[in-house]
């Protein structure tokens, strides 16, 4: 009889053992926005929760990462939250409130796992675990509804056109619309409240990041660009700045034929225009005589039809009408511009009246997500948010 | 007629006129003996106004007008030569007062000096002694003489008439035409005016079309009688109205019709 | 006996109040344009409308903090360019809108005059942005291969930089716009002119050219008169077409340049708020933008009067009593 018992004792153990092994062992299938994601580290479940690799989550929703190695800490910023986890804690903040978690986050073959459920409601996305299928799906950039109005920045209005008609198409119940006007256009009505995001191509002022929250979104180059057929291909930043400020006025000076320097620039207000001065004429105007065009393509479609023509314009833009002339040898370039040689380099901007809340903050979002930034952002030939 | 005593100025000869192929006037012949009046007078519509307006060749300025037969100006058929220059010197011959009286919206003066300056130039001194005079023929000058620079529509129905005489005046016109002058004016202005007509007539051939048989009476050494487009009768004034010789005519004479 | 009387005041009461609240309308958009202006009015004072150097100004205000913005502005380059392009444009639009409106209503076939006159008509009511498009099209290339060489572009590159951009262009496009205003309008005026006077004209022998010359036209002349205050407000105050072809620098004409100056950029009052609005954050630039408004509805009150001037004389030389 008491071996029997035993026995028995021993087997359910056994059974029961290999089952929680089992259960333990299984991974978790991870659906986002519904695309199935194929991790290097499987998610897990632990005590009930299912732990996911935090660099894939934040790329995916667009959040940044900072982490501290010696505390164990990472944060994690959506345009709207802030969440920090510890590792090995089971208490975490979001916007700097306390709460409790069941399961702590792990570090597995070096990659951080957060718990998905707290992370994603954390944010505001909803999380479904289905048993039978063993998945976790995260809506996060399809439950997106409401009406967005963006304008602002002639260059960073194609990416958010393209990222405007993704989310469209991926929610019925939303509707973007996307105007230009410049980067001035954008940050005032930003701030008057007349559009949810101002786009701008320029830093913002101390005046105005009084009343604005500001996202970088993108990293830009400026190109200084002639007309395919000019001779030119390469400028010293110091003959760049001549030519800008007038000083230089024929072509032959910089080795080019004997013929004048037309030179052509955005108007008063425009953020292309005032990273131009800022970066290479020491925040001196282009010159008085210079043909203002009041946007990107304008001043693109100047440079292409003349031949004397020379002006400036986001990289993303630079096409087969115009040539881009490469900077102290620098080739105007995605590369250049992320690994800091290019002379010219800057970050585009959204920005929104206070910090960004709502579907606004999932736009912003979703300009940073790894989508968005490989498909729209890089495929536009813009770069790359580093 | 009776055109033997006097020279003929105006001899229209078996004249007929249409609008778009409608006869206004058919076989119309007439003398028009020289410095007399003569009065056009019958029922409306009947081309009374149409054979006037035929004279100076203003109907021309009409679309579909058609005239055949001859009228002659002291000897020379006007309807023989079409060329713009002819035309127009005739009608510079030829002053023409028309039923309402259509001064310029401009100065008195101006009015008086737009004929002229149309054709002729000269020194201002000239026109304007011209004007005043033409002014007093007309018997206007005193009542206006201190406000000749005021635009003419501030006169009165008659004084306005009398002007645009005065103007017509301007061009020394040896024959002239008026198609109802008094119809739009009070009793007074009417008889200050016919006492001008018979002044004038003394050394001008005028034709004056008018519905008022006093007036045609009063004014006119000669009188023809229309009817439906056709000269019924025609002849002096006195033998017309006091011995009609077609039964028209005596009907219309007692206002039977009109 | 009572009741009688509030019914027949009430539609009075009611007309005074609507013209009330038209005026008050009126009168809040003239004050707060003055309002807005204010800043730069104060500052500049006469020398807004005796200097230049607008395009160098506004980027100093665009970089001014809030708190210290810079206020001082000149606005004769974009004075004269306002002036100089309407002005030329009133020119031509008179020469060519009159005489075409004589044709029109004097010399063509009644079909063919009954269908110049609806286009004229639909012309007129076009929006302005269609003028600047055909501008862009077929105008500023016209004058760049007509007037544009490169060996000008190099003499002159020390005042502007020449293309097919400039005051010329600007102007062509504003005649443009205003011939079918001044035509519609004196067709109505010579439409207007009696019969009756037409025929006082051939009676006294006037040739057809002599009655429309000494009769029609003077009679008509108050309406074309008309016609050419409404084309003149009408350039004065456009800025999208303008601002695609001016060539947006307030250069000012310098005598030196002769001809040249048609070949300048220019930038007229109602354009440069168009070109400068993208830098409206700015509260310098705003304030420099709604002065343009103000200088603008200064002009626009002097060509008021001005027109009632010449009209008054008009009517005393017609002989009306004042």
């Amino acid at each position: 009889m008491k071996k029997k018992m035993i026995a028995l004792v021993l087997t359910a153990a056994a059974v029961v053992t290999m089952a929680s092994a089992a259960f333990a062992a299984s991974p978790v299938g991870l659906v986002i926005d519904g695309v199935r994601q194929n991790p290097s580290v499987a998610p897990i479940v632990e005590n009930g929760t299912t732990l996911v690799p935090l660099r894939l989550i934040s790329e995916t929703l667009g959040a940044e990462v900072s982490w501290n190695q010696s505390a164990g800490q990472a944060t994690i910023q959506t345009a709207a939250y802030t969440v920090v986890f510890t590792v090995d804690s089971k208490s975490y903040t979001v916007n700097g409130q306390g709460k409790t978690l069941l399961s702590a986050p792990k570090l597995i073959n070096g990659s951080t796992m957060v718990p998905i459920r707290a992370f994603a409601e954390a944010i505001g996305a909803t999380v479904n675990y289905d048993a039978s299928s063993n998945t976790a799906t995260v809506d996060y950039f399809t439950a997106m509804s409401g009406t967005l109005k963006i304008d602002g920045s002639t260059t960073l209005q194609p990416i958010a056109q393209a990222a405007a008609d993704k989310l469209t198409g991926m929610n019925k119940g939303l509707s973007v619309t996307v105007a230009g006007g410049g980067s001035g256009a954008g940050i005032k009505d930003a701030d008057a409240g007349t559009v949810n995001i101002g786009m701008s191509s320029r830093e913002l002022t101390a005046d105005e990041k009084k009343t604005l929250n500001v996202y970088a979104v993108a990293n830009d180059g400026i190109a200084i660009i002639v007309h395919p057929d000019n001779p030119v291909k390469n400028l010293t930043k110091e003959q760049a700045a001549k030519i800008f400020l007038g000083e230089t006025k024929n072509w032959k000076d910089v080795g080019g034929e004997d013929a004048p320097i037309m030179v052509m620039t955005r108007e008063t207000g425009s953020g292309t225009r005032s990273t131009l001065e800022e970066m290479i004429l020491s925040k001196e105007s282009v010159v008085e005589t210079a043909t203002p065009h009041t946007s990107s393509t304008l001043i693109k479609q100047a440079v292409a039809k003349d031949k004397n023509a020379v002006g400036f314009d986001s990289i993303g833009f630079v096409d087969g009408t115009v040539k881009a002339v490469s900077l102290d040898g620098k080739e105007a370039s995605a590369a250049t511009v992320i690994d800091g040689t290019y002379g010219m380099g800057r970050q585009l901007f959204c920005c929104t009246k206070g910090a960004a809340t709502g579907v606004s903050a999932m736009f912003i979002d979703y300009l940073r997500s790894k989508d968005c930034q490989d498909n729209i952002v890089a495929k536009e030939g813009y770069v790359k948010l580093g | 007629m009776d055109n033997t005593s006097k020279n003929i100025a105006i001899r229209i000869k078996n004249v007929t006129c249409s609008y778009g192929g409608k006869p206004a006037v058919r076989n119309a012949s007439l003398d028009v003996p020289q410095n007399s009046i003569c009065a056009f007078i019958g029922p409306s519509g009947c081309g009374k106004t149409t054979l006037l307006r035929s004279v100076n060749r203003l109907n021309d300025l009409t679309e579909g007008f058609a005239l055949s037969g001859s009228i002659e100006i002291n000897g020379e058929n006007i309807y023989g030569n079409d060329a713009a220059s002819h035309v127009e010197a005739l009608r510079r011959n030829i002053g023409m007062i028309f039923q309402q009286p259509n001064p310029l919206p401009t100065g008195i003066l101006k009015n008086m000096y737009m004929p002229i300056k149309a054709h002729y130039t000269g020194e201002k001194k000239y026109f304007y002694e011209k004007a005043v005079e033409k002014l007093k023929t007309a018997g206007l000058y005193d009542e206006i003489e201190h406000r000749l620079d005021r635009t003419a529509l501030s006169l009165s129905g008659g004084q306005q008439q009398r002007l645009c005489i005065a103007r017509a005046l301007m061009l020394e016109p040896k024959i002239m035409l008026f198609d109802e002058p008094c119809s739009a004016l009070d009793p007074i202005a009417t008889y200050k005016i016919e006492d001008m007509l018979l002044e004038l007539k003394k050394e001008r051939t005028m034709i004056i079309v008018t519905h008022n048989m006093e007036q045609a009476r009063r004014v006119s050494d000669y009188t023809a009688f229309f009817y439906q487009g056709e000269i019924v009768e025609a002849g002096r004034t006195n033998d017309v109205f006091f011995n009609p010789k077609t039964e028209l005519l005596d009907q219309y004479i007692r206002g039977r019709f009109s | 006996m009572r009741l009688k009387k509030y019914i027949r005041d009430i539609p009075k009461a009611l007309i005074y109040l609507l013209s009330a609240i038209s005026v008050a309308v009126i009168a809040s958009v003239f004050l707060f344009i003055f309002h807005k202006a204010y800043p730069v009015l104060r500052e500049s004072g006469v020398s807004l409308f005796v200097t230049g150097g607008f395009d160098r100004q506004i980027q100093e205000a665009f970089y001014s903090a809030n708190a210290t913005p810079m206020l001082e502005f000149g606005f004769l380059g974009l004075i004269s360019g306002t002036l100089l392009t309407s002005g030329i444009a009133l020119l031509f639009a008179a020469i060519i809108g009159i005489g075409a409106s004589t044709a029109i209503c004097e010399y063509a076939p009644r079909r063919v005059s009954a269908a110049l006159i609806s286009v004229v008509r639909l012309l007129a009511s076009m929006p302005s942005v269609v003028f600047g498009l055909i501008g862009i099209i077929t105008v500023v290339p016209a004058v760049e291969k007509l007037f544009v060489t490169t060996d000008r572009q190099i003499e002159y590159l020390d005042f502007f930089q020449m293309s097919g951009r400039n005051l010329l262009s600007a102007s062509v496009v504003l005649t443009f716009m205003i011939v079918p205003t001044v035509v519609s309008l004196s067709v109505d005026a010579i439409r207007a002119v009696p019969h009756s006077h037409r025929e006082t004209g051939y009676a006294f022998g006037m040739s057809k050219a002599g009655v429309i010359g000494k009769i029609v036209l003077p009679v008509a002349r108050p309406g074309i008169a008309a016609g050419l205050v409404l084309g003149a407000g009408r350039g004065i105050g456009e800025a999208i077409a303008v601002s695609m072809v001016c060539g947006g620098i307030g250069f000012l004409p310098n005598a030196s340049l002769g001809f040249v100056n048609f070949l300048a950029p220019t930038l007229p009052l109602a354009a440069a708020i168009v070109n400068k609005s993208e830098a409206l954050g700015s509260f310098a630039v705003e304030s420099a933008l709604f002065a343009c408004g103000a200088v603008l509805l200064i002009i626009g009150a002097v060509l008021s009067l001005g027109a009632k001037a010449v009209e008054k004389k008009m009517r005393r030389m017609a002989g009306y009593a004042d």
